[in-house]
């Protein structure tokens, strides 16, 4: 197949200058959301070359959202990617939410929350175990990594779980929610319902807490960025679901 | 590469030859919700790895395990040269091939593209449209070569999934019902949110599999596993249109996530001056 394969490394004299050149062609760069092959060319032991080629194909969705009705987005524009549907989901309520001038009250923000951190859960604990650890860890892949750490993989789609559990008790199904709209949510979960979640939440902060004592020990490589960095900042809590646009350095105005 | 038959060959016992099924999975124009709907089967996973090989597939690992393939899923739908090109190498390598979720059955959302000018929305997205590669209509993989399955949903449902993958491993037809959503919701015990609170449905046309999610949230359905085996499109748009809704806006709940399925985009068709 023309777009798979593992990395093919190439080495090649230069001759004259007496230095060596070594190129790395990964034509399906493997396990990362969405599409994309690398060529790097190292030249004397420095990369001079880096080329990323994305090949994930445009689907448009500004402009299909084009003469939709306000009610419409929250669904649209959870299809732009089925691993985060509920970041869309959220930015897309708050959008419209703006422009209108309407307030959520606290308590269904709390629940929004609630249903955000479902998903970051599920798809932080997806990119630790099933995407990422495989590489610090030299394993093709998770199901690789479980025939010699089996309980490590199994932690993994356990806490893996607990997000989708929150996804479809506040959501209605983990992929794609269906119960997210403009102002708030189709129909609230039961107290029952909740409480039901309250037994796999409290396992699911022992594997969590395991997860950090596992990720500390990965051998990270030093690397730094010369970049602006660019988030939310909230009043307080963690930048998921509002707050200010700031910036890590000068360049973009403050909103 | 990955160890093959590792479980396979200590199972089958001494002098057997055993070989697990090749799966291979892939992707076109998408979201990656349907494949990860495979990663989502948290307490199956390890079990289906264990009877089936992972042979191709980028999602899960880098290993590349050399075709033909037994099952390929396919994800997405065909939306540039290369892919209509890339699906025929895909069909050519495997034996069985198994189309997953809207944009692999119908095109997804993506397909709106379909009712417009494809070229102003490259101009309208991007502001480079020269670098992107693109074709006018996004179409189902059905429409470029043969398919043995098709699975709808968007995204698809985890159980049907693992249905769809037991009767391929056995060789018997998937148990993939082609009734409406309306059967689920009876069963469900939902009452009809369109009878009782004339909330807007498309459970009566709309291909079952969800579980009938949306009316138990007191929402109507809105369509997202396409239409069923037998939709009766035009007599729902009738009801629709007596509930008060604008012709515009029957159009439009035709038009999200299998658009161009043929039972809706003919009935959307059909309300095309009514705005």
């Amino acid at each position: 197949m023309s777009d798979g394969g593992a990395p093919a490394g190439g080495q090649a004299g230069n001759g004259g200058s007496g230095g060596v050149s070594r190129t790395l062609h990964v034509p399906m760069l493997a396990r990362v959301e969405g599409e994309a092959s690398m060529h790097v060319v190292i030249y004397d032991g420095r990369v001079s070359e880096v080329e990323l080629r994305i090949f994930e194909p445009p689907r448009f969705f500004e402009a299909l959202l084009r003469g939709r009705a306000f009610t419409e987005p929250p669904d649209i524009t959870a299809r732009i990617c089925g691993i985060c549907p509920v970041a869309y989901q959220m930015s897309a309520c708050q959008a419209i939410e703006d422009a209108c001038g309407a307030i959520v009250p606290p308590p269904l923000q709390d629940l929004r929350r609630l249903l955000y951190c479902g998903e970051w859960i599920e798809s932080h604990a997806l990119h630790i175990y099933l995407l990422h650890a495989p590489d610090f860890l030299g394993y093709e892949s998770a199901i690789d990594l479980a025939r010699d750490h089996r309980d490590l993989v199994e932690r993994g789609l356990r806490l893996k779980k607990a997000g989708n559990a929150i996804l479809t008790v506040v959501g209605g199904r983990s992929i794609h929610p269906v119960n997210v709209r403009v102002g708030g949510f189709y129909r609230l979960p039961t107290a029952d319902e909740l409480r039901g979640l309250r037994a796999t939440l409290a396992d699911a902060l022992a594997d969590a807490l395991a997860t950090v004592a596992l990720v500390a020990g990965f051998d990270f490589p030093d690397l730094s960025h010369d970049c602006e960095y660019l988030s939310l900042r909230p009043a307080q809590g963690y930048p998921i679901d509002g707050g200010q646009v700031v910036t890590g350095g000068p360049g973009l105005p403050r909103r | 590469m990955a160890s093959p038959g590792v479980t396979g060959a200590a199972e089958a016992g001494e002098g057997a030859v055993s070989r697990r099924p090749k799966l291979a999975v892939w992707k076109f124009a998408s979201c990656d919700g349907c494949q990860l709907t495979l990663l989502n089967c948290e307490d199956e996973l390890l079990t289906v790895a264990s009877e089936i090989e992972i042979a191709y597939f980028p999602e899960a690992t880098r290993a590349v395990v050399a075709g033909p393939y037994d099952l390929s899923l396919v994800e997405g739908s065909i939306t540039t040269p290369g892919d209509a090109e890339r699906i025929h190498e895909v069909r050519q390598a495997s034996r069985r091939l198994v189309t997953i979720g809207a944009c692999a059955t119908a095109g997804g959302v993506q397909a709106l593209r379909n009712f417009a000018d494809t070229y102003e929305f490259r101009s309208a997205v991007y502001a480079h449209p020269e670098y992107i590669k693109t074709l006018a209509d996004s179409t189902p993989i059905a429409a470029h070569v043969p398919v043995d399955f098709e699975l709808h949903g968007c995204p698809i449902d985890k159980g049907q999934l693992l249905a769809v993958l037991n009767a391929f491993l056995h060789d018997r037809k998937p148990p993939i019902p082609g009734y409406s959503v309306c059967v689920e919701c009876k069963r469900r015990g939902t009452v009809c949110v369109m009878v009782a609170h004339g909330t807007p449905c498309l459970g009566p046309v709309t291909h079952a599999g969800c579980g009938a999610l949306c009316p138990s949230y007191g929402r109507g359905c809105y369509g997202c596993f396409g239409p069923q085996d037998h939709p009766n499109a035009a007599s729902l748009a009738g009801r629709l249109t007596f509930l008060g809704m604008p012709g515009q806006d029957v159009q439009r709940v035709f038009r999200t996530f299998n658009a161009a399925a043929p039972a809706f985009r003919a009935e959307s068709e059909r309300h095309r001056e009514a705005g």
